[in-house]
């Protein structure tokens, strides 16, 4: 337990944090907040693959409707589960989500990772869009239709739906950082940058270059369909379109734009992405012209045009604070 | 001992014989120089010893045992280690992340100690760490551990090759031309280096090496290779006084500037 001392720490401040959001902002800035999480969930697995092991993978929303499905299905199956054991079947169904979607990341990893660059590319996405059309041909999955009304996480007494959905998503966020910050300090952080860095010599030195980049696959897609398993519950509604082509192609440019191999950048450019379409919405209704895609494309533009390595590069936040703090003195 | 034996080792590409019917034995604790003129196939008979490339025909012995169609990964694994021509480093890591990479397969801790930090992972990331360090200082690359491999200088750049094939204890290591594109004492230096790695270590070493001078000083056996056949061995004053050898590679119109 000692060593889980620091996120032990972050998880009870984040705990209250949510009582005060609770208190102060209303329904609409709490679902931003709650999926600012989630995408960061999204955002940072896929950095492992794209960031830390050098693949280009398109796919991520792929695994998240697989882990959204898979969690949206249970909760429609099982639902007097979740009634008895409240938050504990949420996280159970989560974790069945996550490794669902984790075997299939085995599943497409193994013949694809073979390949390289472009080509990975081009598998991961068509993996996405078969996905898609599986689904929309699926009736006891909904079809077009997908599955509406999925039990949203409950109420504990004085604490609200906003508070313990913010509790329970704020967990798997932490689990999420912890394990794959901690996981890349070490051998295997070693090994995927190897693999980035040169196969041939990674091979030389008794490194399997193709069982690094599967596990590094298969952990992305374990937490891609965590995240699709509490965007179900969180949006109560999904559709095979909502994890199409699109929301691969954002999280890809939450990865780049936060920095390759920067956790703590896919976490900042994951609430920018999020948060600024947003913002340019309440714009609109001020200039009565729909401006936002072209705003938001500008300025995605001017930050690669800057900030060539997004931003924070391939470091972390505490690198840039403690950078700061020795300026000052 | 024998440890590494070719038998008529061969590849063919296209119509090329790259490397034919090459057969060899070395000794362990042996330092063994090939050489041979530009294109002659002496890379490729590395590429050939570390499972790069498969042979069209022949077979190669390690240790006593065939390892003709063991995989790169594992020859890694079995104790063999190479160097390379054109030099391979991970450039975007630093010099030590780039030592501590290659201590790898000498790791057993898994994922969950990584997540739990536990004692496993924190013993073996110290053992790593020293002997990182240990390899840094005797290559005198201690002071530049933290700094991008691709900052250092070229002929550190080799040296750190080297280390590379070090951290794992192996057995066997092969050098494609460590000395290439160093300047004199930097490479006196690294052939004293070489020698005294051989003999700390208990190391054998296959060595290609362009500067004659510097293989005749250092080997105690050299093969010569020429358009892929090898053409003569023994000690390196029989090879320096062979007819053949000087024909295909000390010729009088040769600029590689050694005496016979
Ligand atoms: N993968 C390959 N495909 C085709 N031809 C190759 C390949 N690798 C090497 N060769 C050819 O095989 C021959 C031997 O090349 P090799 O690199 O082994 O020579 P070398 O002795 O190392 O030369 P150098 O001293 O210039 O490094 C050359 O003619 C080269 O063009
Ligand atoms: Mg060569």
């Amino acid at each position: 337990m000692k060593n889980f001392k620091l996120p032990l720490l972050t998880y009870i401040v984040l705990l209250v944090l949510g009582l005060i959001l609770q208190f102060s902002f209303n329904a609409y800035i709490q679902i931003l907040i709650l999926q600012i999480l989630m995408y960061s969930i999204a955002s940072m697995s896929l950095n492992l693959v794209n960031g830390f092991t050098g693949q280009f993978s398109l796919g991520h929303a792929g695994f998240m409707a697989v882990g959204a499905y898979t969690s949206a299905f249970l909760s429609q199956t099982f639902p007097a589960f979740l009634e008895t054991t409240h938050l504990f079947g949420f996280f159970i169904f989560s974790l069945i989500a996550g490794l669902i979607a984790s075997f299939f990341g085995y599943l497409v990893g193994l013949p694809s990772l073979r390949l390289k660059g472009d080509y990975l590319a081009i598998v991961t996405l068509g993996f996405g869009e078969i996905l898609r059309v599986f689904l929309l041909n699926i009736e006891p999955l909904g079809a077009a239709r997908g599955i509406s009304g999925i039990i949203p996480y409950p109420e504990l007494g004085f604490l609200d739906r906003f508070w313990v959905s913010f509790a329970y998503v704020s967990f798997w966020f932490l689990v999420c950082l912890v394990f794959l910050w901690r996981i890349t300090r070490g051998r295997y952080g070693r090994q995927f940058m190897s693999v980035r860095e040169d196969e041939v010599a990674a091979l030389s030195l008794g490194l399997s270059t193709t069982q690094i980049k599967v596990s590094s696959f298969v952990i992305a897609s374990f937490f891609a369909g965590v995240a699709g398993s509490l965007y179900a519950h969180l949006i109560s509604i999904i559709t095979p379109t909502v994890f199409g082509f699109m929301m691969s192609v954002n999280i890809v440019v939450m990865v780049v734009l936060g920095g390759m191999g920067s956790f703590s950048g896919s976490i900042i450019a994951a609430a920018f992405m999020t948060v600024m379409p947003e913002v340019l919405r309440s714009l609109q209704s001020v200039t009565g012209i729909d401006l936002r895609m072209i705003l938001f494309s500008l300025s995605l533009i001017l930050i690669m045009i800057f900030k060539p390595h997004g931003l924070l590069g391939e470091h972390e936040l505490p690198y840039f604070l403690k950078k700061m703090r020795r300026k000052k003195v | 001992m024998t440890l590494l034996k070719a038998e008529s080792l061969s590849i063919q590409f296209g119509g090329l014989k790259a490397v034919d019917k090459v057969s060899l034995e070395i000794e362990k604790g042996q330092l063994f120089g090939l050489i041979g003129p530009n294109g002659a196939g002496k890379t490729t008979f590395f590429n050939l010893l570390t499972g790069v490339y498969k042979p069209t025909e022949g077979k190669l012995f390690f240790d006593g045992q065939e390892i003709t169609n063991v995989p790169t990964v594992s020859r890694s694994h079995l104790g063999i280690r190479r160097t390379f021509q054109n030099i391979r480093l991970f450039k975007g890591l630093t010099v030590l992340e780039n030592a501590l990479i290659a201590f790898d397969q000498n790791m057993s801790y898994s994922l969950f100690d990584s997540f739990l930090k536990s004692s496993k992972f924190h013993l073996q990331e110290k053992e790593a760490y020293d002997k990182a360090l240990k390899l840094l200082t005797l290559f005198k690359l201690d002071l530049n551990k933290n700094d991008k491999a691709s900052d250092l200088s070229y002929g550190a750049q080799r040296k750190l090759e080297i280390i590379r094939t070090l951290m794992s204890d192996p057995q066997l290591i092969l050098l494609d031309e460590p000395a290439a594109g160093m300047n004199h004492s930097e490479t006196a230096q690294l052939m004293d280096l070489i020698k005294k790695v051989r003999d700390d270590f208990k190391l054998t070493i296959l060595l290609i090496e362009h500067d004659m001078k510097l293989v005749m000083g250092l080997c105690e056996q050299i093969a010569v290779l020429d358009h892929g056949n090898k053409i003569a061995q023994g000690r390196p004053d029989e090879v320096s006084r062979d007819p053949q050898v000087i024909e295909a590679y000390l010729g009088p119109d040769l600029d590689s500037g050694v005496t016979t």
